[in-house]
Protein backbone atom coordinates (compact mmCIF):
# COMPACT_ATOMS: atom_id res chain seq x y z
CA UNK A 1 0.00 0.00 0.00
CA UNK A 2 1.67 3.31 -1.06
CA UNK A 3 0.08 6.53 0.28
CA UNK A 4 1.28 9.86 -1.24
CA UNK A 5 -0.72 12.90 0.57
CA UNK A 6 -0.32 16.87 -0.56
CA UNK A 7 3.03 16.43 -1.56
CA UNK A 8 4.88 19.14 -2.37
CA UNK A 9 8.28 19.76 -3.72
CA UNK A 10 9.92 23.54 -4.48
CA UNK A 11 13.53 23.96 -5.75
CA UNK A 12 13.54 27.95 -4.28
CA UNK A 13 12.73 29.98 -6.92
CA UNK A 14 9.07 29.31 -6.55
CA UNK A 15 8.28 27.23 -9.03
CA UNK A 16 7.01 23.65 -7.86
CA UNK A 17 8.33 20.88 -9.02
CA UNK A 18 5.35 18.70 -7.76
CA UNK A 19 2.39 20.77 -6.43
CA UNK A 20 -0.02 19.17 -3.65
CA UNK A 21 -0.04 15.54 -5.18
CA UNK A 22 -1.83 12.95 -3.86
CA UNK A 23 -2.99 9.43 -4.76
CA UNK A 24 -2.77 5.31 -2.88
CA UNK A 25 -1.59 2.80 -4.83
CA UNK A 26 -3.93 -0.31 -3.16
CA UNK A 27 -2.02 -3.79 -2.93
CA UNK A 28 -2.54 -6.54 -5.69
CA UNK A 29 -3.09 -3.34 -8.44
CA UNK A 30 -0.73 -1.97 -10.89
CA UNK A 31 -0.53 1.92 -10.74
CA UNK A 32 0.74 3.39 -13.89
CA UNK A 33 1.92 7.19 -12.97
CA UNK A 34 2.18 8.97 -16.82
CA UNK A 35 3.17 12.45 -17.88
CA UNK A 36 5.54 13.87 -19.67
CA UNK A 37 9.07 14.66 -19.38
CA UNK A 38 9.80 17.01 -16.26
CA UNK A 39 6.20 16.49 -15.05
CA UNK A 40 7.47 15.94 -11.97
CA UNK A 41 7.49 12.04 -12.06
CA UNK A 42 10.53 11.39 -10.50
CA UNK A 43 10.55 14.24 -7.81
CA UNK A 44 7.49 12.28 -6.78
CA UNK A 45 8.86 8.98 -6.99
CA UNK A 46 12.13 9.97 -5.14
CA UNK A 47 10.46 11.75 -2.75
CA UNK A 48 8.66 8.90 -2.23
CA UNK A 49 11.54 6.89 -1.15
CA UNK A 50 13.63 9.13 1.03
CA UNK A 51 16.16 10.71 -1.59
CA UNK A 52 14.36 14.01 -1.68
CA UNK A 53 12.70 15.89 1.13
CA UNK A 54 9.22 17.10 -0.03
CA UNK A 55 8.76 20.85 1.21
CA UNK A 56 5.12 20.16 2.41
CA UNK A 57 3.21 16.46 2.70
CA UNK A 58 4.07 13.23 3.03
CA UNK A 59 4.47 9.37 1.34
CA UNK A 60 4.12 6.36 3.30
CA UNK A 61 4.20 2.90 2.33
CA UNK A 62 2.12 0.39 4.85
CA UNK A 63 1.15 3.68 6.90
CA UNK A 64 4.97 4.30 7.42
CA UNK A 65 7.23 6.57 5.79
CA UNK A 66 9.94 4.60 3.68
CA UNK A 67 13.03 5.69 6.00
CA UNK A 68 11.57 4.81 9.13
CA UNK A 69 11.63 1.33 7.46
CA UNK A 70 14.01 -1.14 9.84
CA UNK A 71 15.58 -2.54 6.06
CA UNK A 72 13.28 -0.57 3.29
CA UNK A 73 14.17 -3.05 0.80
CA UNK A 74 12.71 -5.59 1.93
CA UNK A 75 9.22 -4.23 1.98
CA UNK A 76 9.86 -1.52 -0.92
CA UNK A 77 12.24 -3.06 -4.37
CA UNK A 78 12.76 0.49 -5.71
CA UNK A 79 14.33 1.24 -9.03
CA UNK A 80 14.53 4.80 -9.97
CA UNK A 81 17.45 5.42 -12.67
CA UNK A 82 19.21 2.01 -14.10
CA UNK A 83 22.46 3.85 -14.55
CA UNK A 84 23.05 4.67 -11.11
CA UNK A 85 25.35 1.23 -11.18
CA UNK A 86 29.12 0.86 -10.73
CA UNK A 87 30.49 0.71 -14.36
CA UNK A 88 33.12 -1.35 -12.87
CA UNK A 89 31.71 -3.43 -10.62
CA UNK A 90 30.10 -6.99 -12.11
CA UNK A 91 26.48 -7.60 -12.34
CA UNK A 92 26.81 -10.47 -9.74
CA UNK A 93 28.87 -8.21 -7.36
CA UNK A 94 26.53 -5.16 -8.30
CA UNK A 95 23.49 -8.03 -6.80
CA UNK A 96 25.45 -9.96 -4.20
CA UNK A 97 26.80 -6.06 -2.37
CA UNK A 98 23.14 -5.31 -2.26
CA UNK A 99 22.03 -8.96 -0.71
CA UNK A 100 24.49 -8.65 2.29
CA UNK A 101 22.72 -4.96 3.38
CA UNK A 102 19.18 -6.36 2.99
CA UNK A 103 20.18 -9.94 4.86
CA UNK A 104 19.57 -12.43 2.49
CA UNK A 105 21.22 -15.12 1.67
CA UNK A 106 23.89 -14.00 -1.09
CA UNK A 107 22.27 -17.68 -3.99
CA UNK A 108 19.57 -15.11 -3.92
CA UNK A 109 21.25 -12.66 -6.03
CA UNK A 110 22.30 -15.65 -8.46
CA UNK A 111 18.75 -16.72 -8.28
CA UNK A 112 17.42 -13.33 -9.39
CA UNK A 113 20.35 -12.60 -12.12
CA UNK A 114 18.94 -15.86 -14.02
CA UNK A 115 15.19 -14.74 -13.33
CA UNK A 116 15.90 -11.18 -15.28
CA UNK A 117 17.32 -13.66 -17.87
CA UNK A 118 21.19 -12.06 -16.96
CA UNK A 119 22.50 -15.64 -16.61
CA UNK A 120 25.85 -15.81 -19.05
CA UNK A 121 26.52 -12.19 -18.02
CA UNK A 122 26.87 -11.48 -14.32
CA UNK A 123 30.63 -11.77 -14.36
CA UNK A 124 30.63 -8.68 -17.22
CA UNK A 125 30.72 -5.24 -15.67
CA UNK A 126 28.06 -3.09 -15.73
CA UNK A 127 29.56 -0.58 -18.22
CA UNK A 128 29.75 -2.97 -20.97
CA UNK A 129 26.03 -3.62 -20.21
CA UNK A 130 23.29 -2.03 -22.77
CA UNK A 131 20.71 -0.11 -21.26
CA UNK A 132 17.85 -2.53 -21.40
CA UNK A 133 20.62 -5.09 -19.48
CA UNK A 134 21.02 -2.54 -16.68
CA UNK A 135 16.94 -1.76 -16.39
CA UNK A 136 17.04 -5.50 -16.11
CA UNK A 137 19.71 -5.78 -13.47
CA UNK A 138 18.32 -2.90 -11.74
CA UNK A 139 14.30 -4.97 -11.73
CA UNK A 140 16.81 -7.77 -10.50
CA UNK A 141 18.34 -5.53 -7.30
CA UNK A 142 14.39 -4.41 -6.81
CA UNK A 143 13.10 -7.93 -6.24
CA UNK A 144 16.36 -9.27 -4.29
CA UNK A 145 14.53 -8.54 -0.85
CA UNK A 146 11.22 -10.00 -1.67
CA UNK A 147 9.12 -6.97 -1.10
CA UNK A 148 5.47 -6.60 -1.40
CA UNK A 149 5.76 -3.25 -2.86
CA UNK A 150 7.75 -2.07 -6.50
CA UNK A 151 8.23 1.19 -7.52
CA UNK A 152 9.70 1.47 -10.45
CA UNK A 153 10.69 4.83 -12.76
CA UNK A 154 10.27 4.22 -16.38
CA UNK A 155 11.42 0.75 -16.04
CA UNK A 156 10.93 0.27 -19.96
CA UNK A 157 13.38 2.82 -21.36
CA UNK A 158 16.05 0.94 -23.48
CA UNK A 159 14.00 -2.59 -23.39
CA UNK A 160 13.42 -4.17 -26.61
CA UNK A 161 9.70 -5.19 -27.65
CA UNK A 162 10.39 -8.97 -25.97
CA UNK A 163 11.91 -7.16 -23.00
CA UNK A 164 8.78 -5.29 -22.58
CA UNK A 165 6.53 -7.87 -22.51
CA UNK A 166 8.64 -9.56 -20.32
CA UNK A 167 8.34 -6.56 -18.15
CA UNK A 168 4.69 -6.41 -18.51
CA UNK A 169 4.08 -10.13 -17.52
CA UNK A 170 6.24 -9.45 -14.24
CA UNK A 171 4.25 -6.56 -13.32
CA UNK A 172 1.23 -8.14 -13.48
CA UNK A 173 2.46 -11.86 -11.74
CA UNK A 174 3.61 -9.22 -9.29
CA UNK A 175 0.37 -7.73 -8.44
CA UNK A 176 -1.56 -11.12 -9.13
CA UNK A 177 0.58 -12.56 -5.99
CA UNK A 178 -0.76 -9.31 -3.92
CA UNK A 179 2.05 -6.79 -4.74
CA UNK A 180 1.53 -3.28 -4.95
CA UNK A 181 3.13 -1.86 -8.22
CA UNK A 182 3.78 1.73 -8.84
CA UNK A 183 4.98 2.37 -12.30
CA UNK A 184 5.94 5.50 -14.00
CA UNK A 185 6.48 6.07 -17.93
CA UNK A 186 5.80 9.00 -20.40
CA UNK A 187 4.34 6.85 -22.69
CA UNK A 188 0.68 5.73 -22.27
CA UNK A 189 1.41 2.42 -24.69
CA UNK A 190 3.70 1.13 -22.88
CA UNK A 191 1.45 1.37 -19.69
CA UNK A 192 -1.60 1.01 -20.87
CA UNK A 193 -2.30 -2.91 -21.15
CA UNK A 194 -0.58 -3.40 -17.96
CA UNK A 195 -2.37 -1.16 -15.52
CA UNK A 196 -5.24 -1.35 -13.60
CA UNK A 197 -5.55 2.53 -12.21
CA UNK A 198 -3.61 5.77 -14.03
CA UNK A 199 -2.48 8.70 -12.08
CA UNK A 200 -1.53 11.30 -14.85
CA UNK A 201 0.53 14.11 -13.58
CA UNK A 202 1.40 17.05 -15.94
CA UNK A 203 3.34 20.57 -14.62
CA UNK A 204 3.58 18.84 -11.25
CA UNK A 205 0.37 18.82 -10.68
CA UNK A 206 -2.46 15.39 -10.68
CA UNK A 207 -4.67 16.30 -13.74
CA UNK A 208 -6.42 13.00 -13.81
CA UNK A 209 -6.53 9.67 -11.99
CA UNK A 210 -8.89 6.98 -11.74
CA UNK A 211 -9.43 2.84 -13.09
CA UNK A 212 -8.10 2.71 -16.45
CA UNK A 213 -12.41 1.93 -17.06
CA UNK A 214 -13.59 5.23 -15.65
CA UNK A 215 -10.35 7.54 -17.54
CA UNK A 216 -11.42 5.26 -20.99
CA UNK A 217 -15.30 6.11 -20.02
CA UNK A 218 -14.40 9.87 -19.56
CA UNK A 219 -12.38 10.63 -22.15
CA UNK A 220 -15.09 8.92 -25.32
CA UNK A 221 -13.96 10.58 -28.53
CA UNK A 222 -16.70 13.32 -29.83
CA UNK A 223 -15.89 12.73 -33.28
CA UNK A 224 -16.76 9.58 -35.06
CA UNK A 225 -14.81 8.20 -38.28
CA UNK A 226 -17.30 6.43 -41.06
CA UNK A 227 -16.32 5.55 -44.68
CA UNK A 228 -19.06 4.52 -46.88
CA UNK A 229 -19.03 2.56 -50.35
CA UNK A 230 -20.03 5.57 -52.11
CA UNK A 231 -18.70 8.83 -50.16
CA UNK A 232 -20.80 11.44 -51.83
CA UNK A 233 -24.15 9.47 -51.17
CA UNK A 234 -23.20 8.77 -47.33
CA UNK A 235 -21.99 12.84 -46.96
CA UNK A 236 -25.65 13.14 -48.57
CA UNK A 237 -27.65 11.55 -46.15
CA UNK A 238 -25.69 12.62 -43.24
CA UNK A 239 -26.41 16.19 -43.94
CA UNK A 240 -29.56 15.36 -44.45
CA UNK A 241 -29.77 13.85 -40.77
CA UNK A 242 -28.65 16.78 -39.62
CA UNK A 243 -24.94 15.60 -39.58
CA UNK A 244 -22.92 17.83 -40.89
CA UNK A 245 -19.15 16.07 -41.85
CA UNK A 246 -15.82 16.76 -43.08
CA UNK A 247 -14.73 15.31 -45.76
CA UNK A 248 -10.94 13.27 -45.15
CA UNK A 249 -7.92 12.76 -46.91
CA UNK A 250 -8.31 8.98 -47.40
CA UNK A 251 -12.00 9.14 -48.66
CA UNK A 252 -13.54 8.88 -45.21
CA UNK A 253 -15.83 11.31 -43.05
CA UNK A 254 -15.03 12.74 -40.09
CA UNK A 255 -18.78 13.47 -38.09
CA UNK A 256 -18.95 15.28 -35.16
CA UNK A 257 -21.57 12.73 -33.54
CA UNK A 258 -21.83 9.41 -31.89
CA UNK A 259 -20.99 5.97 -33.45
CA UNK A 260 -25.11 4.80 -33.35
CA UNK A 261 -26.42 8.06 -34.81
CA UNK A 262 -23.99 7.92 -37.93
CA UNK A 263 -24.74 3.81 -37.86
CA UNK A 264 -28.50 5.11 -38.13
CA UNK A 265 -28.59 7.90 -40.18
CA UNK A 266 -26.54 5.51 -43.02
CA UNK A 267 -29.26 2.71 -42.26
CA UNK A 268 -31.89 4.87 -43.26
CA UNK A 269 -30.17 6.28 -46.39
CA UNK A 270 -29.27 2.61 -47.25
CA UNK A 271 -25.82 3.45 -47.70
CA UNK A 272 -23.41 0.89 -47.29
CA UNK A 273 -20.40 1.49 -44.57
CA UNK A 274 -17.20 -0.15 -44.68
CA UNK A 275 -16.19 1.64 -41.86
CA UNK A 276 -17.25 3.27 -38.42
CA UNK A 277 -15.55 3.64 -35.31
CA UNK A 278 -14.88 6.10 -32.67
CA UNK A 279 -12.05 9.15 -34.13
CA UNK A 280 -8.59 8.10 -32.28
CA UNK A 281 -8.08 6.72 -29.05
CA UNK A 282 -9.84 8.06 -26.22
CA UNK A 283 -7.51 7.44 -23.82
CA UNK A 284 -4.67 9.03 -25.67
CA UNK A 285 -6.22 11.79 -26.80
CA UNK A 286 -7.27 12.77 -22.97
CA UNK A 287 -3.14 12.00 -22.24
CA UNK A 288 -2.50 14.44 -24.99
CA UNK A 289 -5.01 16.98 -23.94
CA UNK A 290 -4.56 16.73 -20.23
CA UNK A 291 -0.40 17.34 -21.40
CA UNK A 292 -0.46 18.85 -24.39
CA UNK A 293 0.24 22.51 -23.96
CA UNK A 294 3.92 20.73 -23.50
CA UNK A 295 4.11 19.42 -26.63
CA UNK A 296 2.39 22.49 -28.39
CA UNK A 297 4.67 24.82 -26.58
CA UNK A 298 8.14 22.78 -26.10
CA UNK A 299 9.87 26.46 -26.72
CA UNK A 300 8.05 28.74 -24.64
CA UNK A 301 9.71 29.67 -21.19
CA UNK A 302 8.07 27.46 -18.39
CA UNK A 303 6.97 30.27 -16.01
CA UNK A 304 4.93 31.60 -18.83
CA UNK A 305 3.53 28.19 -19.56
CA UNK A 306 2.13 28.01 -16.26
CA UNK A 307 0.53 31.22 -16.35
CA UNK A 308 -1.14 30.36 -19.20
CA UNK A 309 -2.25 26.89 -18.33
CA UNK A 310 -3.38 28.44 -14.70
CA UNK B 1 33.86 -16.61 11.40
CA UNK B 2 31.13 -17.15 13.38
CA UNK B 3 28.85 -15.11 10.68
CA UNK B 4 29.52 -17.88 8.32
CA UNK B 5 28.63 -20.30 10.14
CA UNK B 6 25.31 -19.45 10.75
CA UNK B 7 24.15 -18.31 7.09
CA UNK B 8 25.03 -21.77 6.13
CA UNK B 9 22.75 -23.65 8.31
CA UNK B 10 20.09 -20.52 7.04
CA UNK B 11 16.56 -21.80 5.88
CA UNK B 12 15.62 -21.67 2.15
CA UNK B 13 12.94 -19.26 3.11
CA UNK B 14 13.80 -15.37 3.50
CA UNK B 15 15.01 -14.49 6.81
CA UNK B 16 13.58 -11.89 9.24
CA UNK B 17 13.73 -7.91 8.52
CA UNK B 18 16.50 -6.51 10.49
CA UNK B 19 18.15 -3.34 9.86
CA UNK B 20 21.71 -3.65 8.83
CA UNK B 21 24.11 -3.74 11.59
CA UNK B 22 26.97 -1.16 11.42
CA UNK B 23 29.20 -3.74 10.62
CA UNK B 24 27.37 -4.95 8.04
CA UNK B 25 27.49 -1.57 6.46
CA UNK B 26 31.28 -1.12 7.18
CA UNK B 27 31.64 -4.77 5.41
CA UNK B 28 29.62 -3.36 2.46
CA UNK B 29 31.49 -0.48 2.28
CA UNK B 30 35.22 -1.60 2.63
CA UNK B 31 33.93 -4.33 -0.35
CA UNK B 32 32.81 -1.95 -2.56
CA UNK B 33 36.55 -0.16 -2.11
CA UNK B 34 38.20 -3.28 -3.49
CA UNK B 35 35.73 -4.70 -5.79
CA UNK B 36 36.43 -2.40 -8.90
CA UNK B 37 39.27 -1.97 -11.20
CA UNK B 38 39.78 1.88 -10.29
CA UNK B 39 40.08 0.62 -6.43
CA UNK B 40 42.33 -2.45 -6.64
CA UNK B 41 44.77 0.11 -9.07
CA UNK B 42 45.00 2.55 -6.21
CA UNK B 43 45.43 0.10 -3.36
CA UNK B 44 48.33 -1.68 -6.17
CA UNK B 45 50.04 1.53 -6.66
CA UNK B 46 50.54 2.63 -3.49
CA UNK B 47 51.95 -0.76 -2.29
CA UNK B 48 53.91 -0.99 -5.28
CA UNK B 49 55.78 2.71 -4.67
CA UNK B 50 56.84 1.80 -1.67
CA UNK B 51 58.12 -1.36 -3.07
CA UNK B 52 60.23 0.55 -5.58
CA UNK B 53 61.11 3.22 -2.90
CA UNK B 54 62.31 0.36 -0.63
CA UNK B 55 63.97 -1.25 -3.07
CA UNK B 56 65.91 1.59 -4.29
CA UNK B 57 67.51 2.06 -0.67
CA UNK B 58 68.07 -1.71 -0.43
CA UNK B 59 70.56 -1.64 -3.37
CA UNK B 60 72.10 2.22 -2.71
CA UNK B 61 71.56 3.01 1.35
CA UNK B 62 75.20 2.71 2.41
CA UNK B 63 74.97 4.11 6.11
CA UNK B 64 71.72 5.11 7.82
CA UNK B 65 70.43 1.58 8.15
CA UNK B 66 67.74 2.66 10.84
CA UNK B 67 64.11 1.84 10.29
CA UNK B 68 62.90 5.32 11.42
CA UNK B 69 64.52 6.95 8.05
CA UNK B 70 63.50 3.76 5.80
CA UNK B 71 59.95 3.78 7.18
CA UNK B 72 59.56 7.91 6.60
CA UNK B 73 61.03 7.25 3.30
CA UNK B 74 59.02 3.95 2.34
CA UNK B 75 55.61 6.31 3.64
CA UNK B 76 55.99 8.83 1.30
CA UNK B 77 53.61 7.19 -1.83
CA UNK B 78 51.27 6.12 1.53
CA UNK B 79 50.83 9.74 2.50
CA UNK B 80 50.67 11.13 -0.72
CA UNK B 81 47.95 8.22 -2.42
CA UNK B 82 46.13 7.29 1.61
CA UNK B 83 43.92 10.94 1.01
CA UNK B 84 42.75 9.52 -2.40
CA UNK B 85 41.12 6.42 -0.72
CA UNK B 86 39.47 8.84 1.92
CA UNK B 87 38.14 10.94 -0.66
CA UNK B 88 37.30 8.44 -3.10
CA UNK B 89 35.61 6.40 0.22
CA UNK B 90 33.04 9.69 0.56
CA UNK B 91 32.79 11.09 -3.05
CA UNK B 92 32.69 8.59 -5.61
CA UNK B 93 29.22 7.60 -5.08
CA UNK B 94 28.48 11.08 -5.47
CA UNK B 95 30.25 11.15 -8.74
CA UNK B 96 29.20 8.36 -9.74
CA UNK B 97 25.31 8.70 -9.27
CA UNK B 98 25.43 5.44 -7.36
CA UNK B 99 24.34 7.24 -4.30
CA UNK B 100 20.77 7.12 -5.41
CA UNK B 101 21.59 3.12 -5.67
CA UNK B 102 23.17 2.88 -1.89
CA UNK B 103 20.43 5.81 0.04
CA UNK B 104 17.82 3.81 -1.17
CA UNK B 105 18.47 0.65 0.29
CA UNK B 106 19.79 2.45 3.05
CA UNK B 107 17.87 5.66 3.69
CA UNK B 108 19.82 6.93 7.37
CA UNK B 109 22.71 8.58 5.39
CA UNK B 110 24.96 9.42 8.51
CA UNK B 111 24.86 5.63 9.30
CA UNK B 112 26.36 5.10 5.73
CA UNK B 113 28.82 8.06 5.41
CA UNK B 114 30.04 6.52 9.19
CA UNK B 115 30.41 3.07 7.52
CA UNK B 116 32.54 4.60 4.63
CA UNK B 117 34.94 6.43 6.69
CA UNK B 118 35.48 3.49 9.19
CA UNK B 119 35.99 1.44 5.80
CA UNK B 120 38.81 3.86 4.26
CA UNK B 121 40.46 4.07 7.83
CA UNK B 122 40.27 0.26 8.29
CA UNK B 123 41.73 -0.41 4.26
CA UNK B 124 44.19 2.76 5.01
CA UNK B 125 45.79 1.46 8.16
CA UNK B 126 45.73 -2.36 6.23
CA UNK B 127 47.96 -0.26 3.69
CA UNK B 128 50.05 1.00 5.96
CA UNK B 129 50.90 -2.39 7.65
CA UNK B 130 51.76 -3.52 4.51
CA UNK B 131 53.91 -0.59 3.99
CA UNK B 132 55.41 -1.08 7.67
CA UNK B 133 56.64 -4.64 6.62
CA UNK B 134 57.73 -4.07 3.27
CA UNK B 135 60.14 -1.19 4.67
CA UNK B 136 61.55 -4.00 8.10
CA UNK B 137 61.93 -6.51 4.74
CA UNK B 138 64.13 -3.90 2.92
CA UNK B 139 66.03 -2.63 5.73
CA UNK B 140 67.13 -6.65 6.99
CA UNK B 141 67.77 -7.32 3.68
CA UNK B 142 70.08 -4.29 3.03
CA UNK B 143 71.64 -4.99 6.55
CA UNK B 144 72.36 -8.32 5.73
CA UNK B 145 74.06 -7.72 2.40
CA UNK B 146 76.02 -5.02 4.13
CA UNK B 147 76.49 -7.07 7.04
CA UNK B 148 75.75 -4.08 9.03
CA UNK B 149 73.70 -3.11 12.21
CA UNK B 150 70.54 -1.72 11.72
CA UNK B 151 68.92 0.62 14.27
CA UNK B 152 65.19 -0.32 15.07
CA UNK B 153 64.64 2.71 17.45
CA UNK B 154 61.95 2.58 19.31
CA UNK B 155 59.86 0.37 17.41
CA UNK B 156 56.65 1.58 19.76
CA UNK B 157 56.41 5.45 18.67
CA UNK B 158 58.22 4.58 14.88
CA UNK B 159 55.30 2.61 14.00
CA UNK B 160 52.57 4.88 15.84
CA UNK B 161 53.82 7.93 14.12
CA UNK B 162 54.31 5.85 10.63
CA UNK B 163 49.90 5.10 11.72
CA UNK B 164 49.46 8.33 13.18
CA UNK B 165 50.35 10.30 9.53
CA UNK B 166 48.67 8.04 7.37
CA UNK B 167 45.44 8.26 8.95
CA UNK B 168 45.46 11.94 9.43
CA UNK B 169 46.53 12.34 5.79
CA UNK B 170 43.61 9.83 5.10
CA UNK B 171 40.61 11.33 7.50
CA UNK B 172 41.65 14.91 5.97
CA UNK B 173 40.86 13.64 2.70
CA UNK B 174 37.77 12.32 4.04
CA UNK B 175 36.30 15.40 4.98
CA UNK B 176 37.78 16.82 1.71
CA UNK B 177 35.97 14.40 -0.21
CA UNK B 178 32.89 14.90 2.00
CA UNK B 179 32.63 18.91 2.03
CA UNK B 180 33.36 18.87 -2.35
CA UNK B 181 31.39 16.10 -3.06
CA UNK B 182 33.23 15.57 -6.46
CA UNK B 183 36.22 12.86 -6.68
CA UNK B 184 38.87 15.07 -9.19
CA UNK B 185 37.51 18.18 -7.78
CA UNK B 186 38.20 17.10 -4.02
CA UNK B 187 41.34 15.75 -5.03
CA UNK B 188 42.61 19.00 -6.53
CA UNK B 189 41.41 20.76 -3.05
CA UNK B 190 42.98 18.69 -0.96
CA UNK B 191 46.64 19.13 -2.41
CA UNK B 192 45.99 22.75 -3.27
CA UNK B 193 43.96 24.19 -1.25
CA UNK B 194 45.93 23.70 2.46
CA UNK B 195 49.11 25.39 0.16
CA UNK B 196 47.19 28.53 -1.30
CA UNK B 197 45.76 29.50 2.37
CA UNK B 198 48.86 28.68 3.89
CA UNK B 199 50.59 31.06 1.34
CA UNK B 200 47.86 33.87 1.63
CA UNK B 201 48.66 33.94 5.24
CA UNK B 202 52.05 33.77 5.02
CA UNK B 203 52.25 36.25 2.77
CA UNK B 204 49.74 38.81 4.48
CA UNK B 205 50.35 38.02 8.11
CA UNK B 206 53.68 36.05 8.34
CA UNK B 207 53.26 35.02 12.16
CA UNK B 208 49.84 33.58 11.93
CA UNK B 209 51.28 31.36 9.06
CA UNK B 210 51.70 28.23 11.79
CA UNK B 211 48.13 28.65 12.92
CA UNK B 212 47.00 27.52 9.16
CA UNK B 213 49.64 25.02 8.68
CA UNK B 214 47.91 21.40 8.12
CA UNK B 215 51.55 19.92 7.31
CA UNK B 216 53.07 21.29 10.27
CA UNK B 217 50.89 19.82 12.47
CA UNK B 218 50.93 16.91 10.88
CA UNK B 219 54.34 16.18 11.19
CA UNK B 220 54.12 17.29 15.24
CA UNK B 221 51.47 14.68 15.74
CA UNK B 222 53.31 12.11 14.30
CA UNK B 223 56.44 12.97 16.19
CA UNK B 224 53.91 12.86 18.99
CA UNK B 225 55.24 16.31 19.74
CA UNK B 226 52.11 18.11 21.60
CA UNK B 227 53.38 20.44 24.16
CA UNK B 228 54.16 24.23 23.66
CA UNK B 229 51.62 24.79 20.15
CA UNK B 230 48.79 23.10 21.14
CA UNK B 231 46.87 26.31 19.60
CA UNK B 232 48.80 25.94 16.05
CA UNK B 233 47.82 22.25 16.32
CA UNK B 234 44.27 22.04 17.03
CA UNK B 235 43.33 25.22 14.30
CA UNK B 236 44.90 23.56 11.02
CA UNK B 237 42.93 20.16 12.30
CA UNK B 238 39.82 22.31 12.85
CA UNK B 239 40.01 24.03 9.71
CA UNK B 240 40.92 21.29 7.30
CA UNK B 241 39.26 18.02 8.79
CA UNK B 242 36.37 19.18 11.29
CA UNK B 243 34.92 22.11 9.30
CA UNK B 244 34.96 20.48 6.08
CA UNK B 245 33.26 17.30 7.49
CA UNK B 246 30.54 18.79 9.50
CA UNK B 247 29.55 21.15 6.75
CA UNK B 248 29.85 17.78 4.37
CA UNK B 249 27.97 15.51 6.84
CA UNK B 250 25.44 18.44 6.80
CA UNK B 251 25.05 18.70 3.48
CA UNK B 252 25.53 15.28 2.51
CA UNK B 253 22.30 14.43 4.55
CA UNK B 254 20.11 17.10 3.34
CA UNK B 255 20.90 17.28 0.06
CA UNK B 256 18.23 16.38 -2.47
CA UNK B 257 19.65 12.80 -4.49
CA UNK B 258 19.10 12.61 -7.90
Amino acid sequence: MISVENLTKSYGSGRLSVDDVSFTCAPGTVTGFLGPNGAGKSTTLRALVGLTPPTSGRATVNGVRYADLPNPGRVVGVMLDAAAQHPGRTGRETLRLAATILGVRPGRADAMLEMVGLQGAEKRRVREYSLGMRQRLGIGAALLGDPSVLVLDEPANGLDPEGIRWMRGLLRDFASGGGTVLVSSHLLREVEATVDRLVVIDHGRVVAQGTMADLVAHSAPDAVVVRGLDPAGLGAALLAAGLPADRQDDGSLLVRADVESVGRAALDARQVLLELRPAGDGLEDLFFRLTSHDAAGASLDPTHLQEVSA
Amino acid sequence: MTAVTTSVSLPATTPAIRRPSFATLTRVELRKMVDTRAGQALLAVTVLLSVAVVGYLSFTARDGLSYDAWLRDASYPVVALLPVIGILAMASEWTQRTALTTFTLTPRRLRVLGAKFTAAVVLGLLVTVVVDVIAAVGLVVRGLVLNADVTWGNLGSVLGGSAVSAALALVMGAAIGALVMQTAVAIVAYFVAPNVVLLAVASTMSDKAPWVDVNEAFGWLSRFDVSGHVGQLVTPLLLWIAVPFGVGLWRSVRRNVS
